[in-house]
């Protein structure tokens, strides 16, 4: 699976805002929502619908395409850069329904970019490598997978809902 | 003009989550002692010291031959159970009578429904909305939940082994808690499952316990006892789409752009000097 990426511009924000990568609310009889079976995919959606474009210095918004369809978005910010490592967050590694469950074949696929994206959003003066941390809610077991696969750590737990996962990258 | 309230105004019945008013012997044991795995023996010596009733013995069948034996509680004696583990022995010893009222009550009805049903079919059973509300009306007027920390809510997800439940303490309070599935015995409780969550202390740790629960329609006077044990939206805090988005859009933007200081960054590096973080190598392409 190859998607094609790029930036985001202003004029995807229509894009942007039919993208979903979780499933509906339960509803009662009346259609009123009840609950979200899975809150933390429901923030990242609403996150992407409603995201101001990152400055092209610390961040960077990335949409990936296939068939002309949205089926990807990464977001990576630069946090900071101390004694030649740069820090980056991982705030956005998302996967359109419609692409998910396919052996997390997308999944890497956009977290690869995401690596690539962190290397590169490094200063030249980083020349230890990038420290990459992503926080995840403790019950999204397709998150820690992704992260597992490529090498990260888990390396704190916060308030017992997330988990804050870290790997050094270098070119 | 207003008009005049009309008697029928009134709602007829109001929706609580109540605990499952019966329980199996081995949950009563467990109540009285988390860590010991429950014994038959174990049992005989309580009820040879009147510590528990003798319970409601029922021979059950299948396909109209025998099929084992079981012994089911009032489920006051677990909270007597539970009270005792805190020292409120006067009020355990209140919900041992009530206990006894209970099973006294709806012995004869209780016996020849669980001969051929399972206990869990028990809220199906027509006499069932009789005993869950006069088991909470005695548990109610025991005293016996303000000496212990519960929340009654419902079950929202149910994945890799953690349950999480959206609820209310019964000091009013909106509460969304996740917990580990195994704390049910029977396995973990399925999406939308009515709970209680009890939790009390010994010897200095927490014991949480998650109790089967049901939706019951009681009348609006009893009901106002578990105002706070009420299903539905009243619980969840979720009212409406765009509500539970302005939430959700606040919570990641705490989560996304988090303010990282320079303890964090030490820290960071400090992990990275004792090899914690692992490496991995990005090869970049054209």
């Amino acid at each position: 699976m190859v998607f094609d990426w790029r930036d985001a511009h202003t004029s995807d924000r229509s894009v942007r805002q039919s993208f979903e990568c979780t499933v509906d609310f339960e509803r009662t009889a009346l259609g009123r929502p009840l609950f979200h079976p899975r809150p933390y995919e429901r923030e990242v959606q609403t996150h992407i619908r409603r995201a101001a474009l990152p400055s092209s210095a610390n961040g960077r918004l990335r949409l990936g395409f296939a068939g002309g369809e949205l089926a990807a978005v990464v977001q990576i910010n630069l946090e900071g850069t101390r004694d030649g490592y740069s820090f980056v967050r991982l705030q956005v590694v998302a996967i359109a329904r419609q692409f998910r469950g396919l052996r997390g074949e997308a999944a890497d696929e956009a977290m690869h970019e995401a690596l690539v994206q962190s290397v590169v959003l490094g200063p030249a003066g980083a020349s230890e490598g990038t420290v990459v941390s992503a926080l995840i809610d403790v019950v999204n077991e397709p998150s820690r997978r992704m992260l597992q696969r490529h090498k990260f750590a888990l390396r704190d737990t916060i308030d017992g809902q997330l988990e804050e996962w870290v790997v050094l990258a270098v070119r | 003009m207003p008009r005049s309230r009309h008697p029928h105004d009134a709602p007829l019945s109001v929706d609580c989550v109540l605990p499952l008013p019966v329980i199996d012997w081995e949950d009563v044991l467990l109540a009285q002692d988390p860590t010991r795995p429950p014994t038959r023996a174990h049992l005989r010596t309580l009820q040879k010291r009147n510590a528990v009733s003798q319970g409601l013995q029922v021979t059950q069948r299948k396909n109209g031959r025998l099929a084992g034996r079981k012994t089911y509680f009032s489920t006051l004696w677990g909270f007597s159970a539970r009270l005792r583990g805190v020292g409120a022995n006067d009020i355990a010893a209140r919900l041992d009578s009530a206990a006894e009222d209970v099973e006294r009550r709806f012995r004869a009805p209780l016996i020849l429904f669980l001969k051929d049903n399972a206990l869990s079919d028990l809220p199906n059973a027509s006499f069932f909305p009789d005993l869950a509300l006069f088991s909470a009306q005695k548990l109610h007027q025991s005293g016996a939940l303000e000496s212990l920390s519960v929340v009654s809510g419902m079950v929202v997800t149910a994945e890799n082994s953690r349950v999480r439940v959206h609820g209310m303490w019964q000091t009013h309070e909106p509460v969304d808690i996740t917990l580990p599935g195994q704390l049910r015995r029977s396995g973990p409780p399925r999406v939308r499952d009515s709970v209680w969550v009890i939790s009390r202390p010994v010897l200095g740790a927490a014991v949480t316990e998650l109790l089967d629960a049901s939706i019951v329609a009681v009348n609006p006077q009893a009901a106002s006892a578990y105002d706070w044990s009420r299903p539905g939206p009243e619980v969840a805090p979720v009212l409406t789409e765009e509500d539970f988005d302005d939430e959700a859009a606040a919570r990641y933007q705490r989560i996304a752009h988090p303010e990282l200081n320079d303890s964090y960054f030490d820290e960071l590096l400090r992990d990275l000097a004792d090899g914690r973080i692992p490496h991995t190598t990005i090869h970049l392409t054209a």
